[in-house]
């Protein structure tokens, strides 16, 4: 079992990733992680705070809705990608697509998770296959934040 | 008349946290004329299930007619409640006192207690 986040530095960037079990009791190990992404990066408060919310708010989804028995986990991989963009992937098995019923989650946000979620990063995209949901966020780090917007489309548009 | 249940929350408060401080609230609320105030001066974290409950109870209580309040100084914690628009409907103080003092004026006026800005 992953003690600690592990972080590591891989030609391109920076990757983190965790491990954790698939209990709400672990999810603190997903806000220690964004703090040491953000030490690692030296990131401002600001961002500092929106990555950790971000992160948690991902991982509590993945342990709540995709985690079924004691041996699921879901697994955090980030990464700092070129553009200077922190690229988060949170992956749970999919336990939202259970064939039998749900439990009604009476502590459930009503949409307040998905909200913070979408409030605090630049992009969220759900991947949805059998037995593995992966929730991508993405976020812009840094004061030059818009300008690797614009580098981006400018690249995209050369194609 | 009592002073009102204080609830006090230190550290960070997640979906591990949330369901106890749920029963914790309903508990109070089952007891007639219940006030209740809930100190997020020591919280460090705050997630949407645990706003989420303090939702539902700011709506069960009634801020209107003072029994319920939150203490939330400016700092991260109360970004969270502006980044979901909380701010703006649930009865936030800066200070235990500003909340004591709102409750208080409420039930002697018997007028629905105003949030502070």
């Amino acid at each position: 079992m992953t003690a600690a986040p592990a972080g590591r530095d891989t030609v391109g960037g920076r990757e983190w990733t965790l491990d954790l079990p698939g209990e709400v009791n672990a999810l603190r190990r997903v806000r220690r992680l964004a703090e040491r992404i953000a030490r690692d990066l030296d990131l401002d408060p600001v961002t500092a705070f929106h990555v950790k919310v971000a992160l948690n708010e991902a991982a509590t989804n993945g342990v709540v809705h995709g985690c079924r028995t004691p041996a699921d986990r879901v697994r955090v991989c980030a990464r700092v990608d070129a553009g200077r963009a922190l690229v988060v992937d949170v992956v749970d098995p999919g336990g939202r697509f259970a064939t039998r019923a749900a439990p009604v989650d009476a502590l459930a946000a009503s949409g307040r998770g998905t909200m913070l979620l979408e409030a605090t990063t630049d992009e969220v995209a759900v991947e949805l296959a059998p037995g593995r949901t992966t929730v991508r966020f993405v976020k812009q780090l840094g004061p030059d934040a818009a300008a690797a917007r614009r580098t981006a489309s400018v690249y995209a548009a050369c194609g | 008349m009592r002073p009102p249940q204080i609830v006090e929350i230190f550290g960070e408060a997640d979906r591990a946290t949330s369901q106890r401080l749920r029963d914790t609230l309903a508990a109070i609320g089952d007891r007639p004329n219940a006030r209740v105030l809930v100190d997020l001066t020591s919280a460090t974290f705050v997630d949407s299930s645990t706003l989420g409950v303090l939702a539902v109870s700011s709506k069960r209580f009634g801020p209107a007619r003072g029994r319920f309040a939150i203490v939330c100084p400016p700092g991260e914690v109360r970004l969270m409640f502006e980044l979901t628009a909380l701010d703006s409907v649930m009865p936030l103080y800066a200070t235990r006192g500003e909340a004591l003092a709102a409750i208080e004026a409420a039930v002697t006026r018997g007028a629905p207690a105003e949030t502070a800005p």
